[in-house]
C-alpha cells in the first residue's frame, strides 16, 4: 500500500461512488448470507456495523487502484492531469526520459545611490526586499571613491549621478525560485540594512534567470511535442533542438518560416522572382516578457547647432543582439524621465569574423537577430556644446528592448557540428506587438474592488502566452481574469491597442475591443507567424465602477 | 426471553437495544456484561428494525440517503416545544418508516417479524430528554413495548 498511497491521494470514503458502493453492498450481503444462513443481513445492526463499512472500504479500495491504474496510463494523465501525484506523473515520464525542470532565481544588478563619497561595504548575503520576496548578495561590495582605490574583484567605484549624489551596484539573487523574482529596471528593491548615506536603490536591468519549476501540465506538454527528435527539419523538429538543450528549455513560443511562407524573403535572393527555399527564419520567443537592458555608449558629437548638439552612438551586434527598439537615450545615472530625441536611426548587420553566417542581403532582413546593427543620431538638449569640437566624445545610457537569448540560440544553430545542410537558419526575436489594454471592471452596489494588481498580472501572462495566431480575442483577457472577480462582477469597455514594431523600423497601430488581429505585410515580413503579443502589467490599465 | 427454538428457522440479527424489564426503558448496546452480544429474533427484532428506521435521521447515512426519517430531524432543529410537536412529528414520520418497514420485508418472513402497525402510546417531556413510549404491532397480532430516551439539549 505505501507504494499506492505515494502515487495517488485516498479518495474521501463519503465521496465515493453511490451506485458502485451499492452494488459492492449487495455483493457482500450474498456472500456473507451465503456463509451465514442464520443471520439476518437484509437491514439491521449486520447491515449497518458490518456490511456497509465493509462496502464502503472496498468501494474506497476499488477507486484507489483504479485511479493507481490510470495514473500509470499515459492516455488517462492526458485527459485528467489531476488524477495522479506529480510523483506518479514523473515516475511515468521518466520512460519518456523526461523530467521536470527544478526552475532557477532570478538574479541581477542593484543600483545603490548614497549621498556621501565614502567608501561603503556591503557584506555578502546582505538581504534586500522587493516584490516582497527577498534578494541576497551573492558576494561582498566595497565600493571606492577613487579609482586608485580598486584594487581587489569585490571592489567597484562609486560614480557621481549628476544630482549631488553617488552610485555603485551590487548582485543580487533572489531567494525564492520562479519568475516572480524577475525584477523589471529602475524596480525599487530596499536593503534591509541601509549603507551609509543611502538615499535610495532600484534594479540596474531587467532580472535574468527566473524561471518557474516545470508543472505537471507543462512536463505533460513538452512529453506531447517530445515525441519528435531534434533536428533542424520542421516545427517540431526545431522545437526539440530548443528542448532539448538546457539552456534554451524554457523557450515560451517558436515559429519556423520558411519554403512557401509568404513572410519568407531570403530565399528570393536570385534574379528569378521566386522563392527557391533553402532558407529557415526562426522566430524565438524565449521568454515571457521582453528584458529591458541598460547600455552605456559612448557618443561622438557630428553636428551642432549653437550650443545644442547632435551625437551619434553605435550599437553593435554583441551590444545588444537583436534588440527591438530604444526607449530612452539619457546621461549616465540621469534620474530624469523621458527621452533626448532621436533624429536617425540607420540600420546594418555586421558578420563580424564568423566561419559561416546566413544569408543576409539588407538591414531589413538583419532586423531583431544577432546581426543587426543600429547607428542612432540624437539630441542632446542638456549639454553645452559650444566649447566642443567635432568628434568629442560622451558616454550615455542607452535602454533597449530586446527578446534575450537570440544571439546564443543563433550561434548554437550555426556552429558546424550543428548547422542544416540543406540551408540556413536565421534566428529571429519576434516581431513585437507592444499592447495597451483597458477595461472596467463593474461591481455591485457595496462591494470591494478585487485584487487589480493580481489581475493585471494574469492578463499580462494571459496575453503572453498567445502563440503565433495572429490575433488576440478580448475572451483570453476575459478569462484570465474571470477567476479573480467576485460574484456579479463583469468586464466592461475593453479596449485593446497594440503598436507593431515592424523590421524596418516604423511602426503600425492596431485597435479593437473584441478581436486584435495582425495585417498581413509580407513584404515586411509581417504576419500571423512572425508577431508575438507583449504587455506588461503595468500595460494593463484597469478602472472599477 | 428466547430459547433455542426461537431461532430454527429464522434469520438471527445481533441485539443492540437493551430493555429494562421494569421500567421498559431501552438503550442502545451492542455489548452489555455479563453477556459478550446477543442475537435477536422475532418480534424483538421487528421491534429494533422499527426502532432503528424511526431514530434514523434521513440523509444521514453514506451511501443510504433514503433511509431513516424526519423524526430526529424536527427534534434538532427546536420543532419540539410540547407534547403536541413530538406527536406531530411522529405522524408525519410515520409514513416514511412504514414504507421503509414494507420494502425490507419479504413474504417468507415470520409474522411476528413483519410490521403491521406503531402507535405513540405516551411522550415525557422533560428539559433535556424526551422519552417516548412505542408499541410495535406485528402480523401476528403480538406487540412490544419501549420507551425511547431522546436528548434533545444540543450537543
Amino acid at each position: 500500500m505505501s507504494s499506492l498511497s505515494n502515487a495517488i491521494p485516498f479518495r474521501d470514503l463519503l465521496s465515493l461512488d453511490v451506485d458502485s458502493t451499492q452494488s459492492r453492498l449487495v455483493t457482500i450481503q450474498t456472500r456473507l448470507q451465503e456463509a451465514f444462513p442464520t443471520l439476518y443481513l437484509q437491514r439491521g445492526v449486520f447491515h449497518d456495523t458490518c456490511e456497509m463499512i465493509a462496502a464502503i472500504l472496498e468501494e474506497q479500495l476499488g477507486e484507489n487502484l483504479d485511479d493507481y491504474l490510470s495514473s500509470r496510463s499515459l492516455m488517462d494523465i492526458l485527459n485528467d492531469p489531476t488524477l495522479a501525484t506529480p510523483d506518479a506523473i514523473n515516475a511515468v515520464l521518466s520512460n519518456f526520459l523526461l523530467t521536470p525542470q527544478t526552475g532557477s532565481a532570478a538574479g541581477g544588478s542593484v543600483v545603490i545611490v548614497v549621498n556621501d563619497d565614502t567608501t561603503v561595504t556591503i557584506a555578502l548575503g546582505a538581504t534586500f526586499q522587493a516584490r516582497g520576496l527577498e534578494y541576497t548578495t551573492t558576494g561582498v561590495t566595497s565600493a571606492r571613491v577613487e579609482a586608485s582605490q580598486v584594487i581587489l574583484p569585490t571592489d567597484t567605484l562609486l560614480t557621481p549621478t549628476g544630482d549631488g549624489n553617488w552610485q555603485f551596484t551590487v548582485s543580487v539573487v533572489c531567494e525564492t525560485i520562479g519568475s516572480a523574482g524577475m525584477l523589471n529596471a529602475d524596480e525599487s528593491i530596499i536593503p534591509d540594512v541601509p549603507p551609509n548615506g543611502y538615499v535610495t536603490s532600484y534594479a540596474a536591468n531587467d532580472f535574468t534567470g527566473g524561471v518557474d519549476p516545470e508543472t505537471t501540465t507543462d512536463l505533460l506538454a513538452r512529453q506531447q511535442a517530445g515525441f519528435a527528435p531534434p533536428g533542424l527539419c520542421n516545427q517540431g523538429n526545431f522545437a526539440a533542438v530548443l528542448r532539448t538543450n538546457p539552456s534554451f528549455a524554457n523557450v515560451v513560443n517558436q515559429s519556423v518560416v520558411g519554403y512557401g511562407d509568404p513572410q519568407m524573403l531570403r530565399d528570393k535572393h536570385t534574379i528569378f522572382p521566386i522563392g527557391l527555399g533553402g532558407r529557415v527564419d526562426w522566430y524565438v520567443r524565449t521568454t515571457p516578457q521582453y528584458a529591458t537592458q541598460v547600455l552605456t555608449e559612448s557618443a561622438v558629437l557630428v553636428a551642432k547647432n549653437a550650443n545644442v548638439g547632435t551625437w551619434q552612438i553605435s550599437i553593435g551586434r554583441d551590444d545588444a543582439p537583436g534588440f527591438y527598439e530604444i526607449e530612452s537615450i539619457l546621461p549616465p545615472g540621469s534620474s530624469a524621465g523621458g527621452t533626448f530625441p532621436i533624429t536617425e536611426i540607420v540600420p546594418g548587420f555586421d558578420f563580424s569574423t564568423d566561419p559561416w553566417h546566413p544569408d543576409i542581403v539588407n538591414p531589413l532582413e538583419a532586423a531583431f537577430t544577432r546581426y543587426q546593427t543600429v547607428l542612432v543620431q540624437f539630441t542632446d538638449t542638456t549639454t553645452d556644446v559650444s566649447a566642443l569640437p567635432l568628434g568629442a566624445t560622451q558616454n550615455y545610457s542607452v535602454t533597449v528592448r530586446l527578446m534575450p537569448q537570440i544571439d546564443a540560440i543563433q550561434d548554437n544553430v550555426a556552429q558546424e557540428t550543428m548547422r542544416s545542410r540543406a540551408g540556413d537558419i536565421l534566428v529571429k526575436a519576434p516581431i513585437p506587438c507592444f499592447l495597451t489594454i483597458s477595461f472596467t471592471i463593474v461591481k455591485l452596489p457595496g462591494q470591494a474592488d478585487p485584487d487589480l494588481t493580481a489581475i493585471a498580472n494574469a492578463v499580462a501572462l494571459a496575453v503572453n502566452s498567445v502563440g503565433f495566431t495572429g490575433s488576440l480575442f478580448a475572451s483570453v483577457i476575459t478569462a484570465a481574469a474571470a477567476p479573480l472577480l467576485s460574484t456579479g462582477q463583469q468586464l466592461q469597455n475593453m479596449d485593446m491597442l497594440g503598436r507593431i514594431v515592424r523590421p524596418d523600423g516604423s511602426s503600425v497601430t492596431i485597435r479593437d475591443p473584441q478581436q486584435l488581429l495582425v495585417p498581413e505585410t509580407p513584404t515586411l515580413m509581417v504576419g500571423a507567424n512572425t508577431v508575438q503579443f507583449f504587455a506588461t502589467p503595468d500595460d494593463i490599465n484597469i478602472t472599477t465602477m | 426471553m428466547s430459547t433455542l427454538t426461537s431461532f430454527v428457522g429464522r434469520l438471527a440479527d445481533l441485539n443492540a437495544l437493551r430493555t429494562d424489564p421494569v421500567t421498559g426503558l431501552v438503550t442502545f448496546a451492542l455489548v452489555a456484561p455479563p453477556d459478550g452480544g446477543q442475537l435477536v429474533v422475532g418480534i424483538a427484532k421487528l421491534f429494533q428494525r422499527y426502532t432503528r428506521t424511526l431514530l434514523l435521521k434521513q440523509g444521514s447515512m453514506p451511501y443510504r440517503p433514503d433511509d431513516g426519517c424526519t423524526f430526529l430531524i424536527d427534534a434538532d432543529s427546536g420543532l419540539w416545544r410540547t407534547t403536541f410537536d413530538v406527536g406531530q412529528s411522529f405522524i408525519s414520520a410515520g409514513l416514511d418508516v412504514y414504507r421503509q418497514m414494507l420494502a425490507d420485508e419479504l413474504d417468507t418472513d415470520p409474522p411476528d417479524e413483519m410490521f403491521a402497525d406503531a402507535s405513540l402510546v405516551n411522550i415525557a417531556l422533560t428539559q433535556d430528554q424526551v422519552g417516548i413510549t412505542v408499541e410495535v404491532f406485528s402480523q401476528a397480532g403480538t406487540s412490544v413495548v419501549g420507551v425511547l430516551p431522546i436528548v434533545t439539549l444540543p450537543r
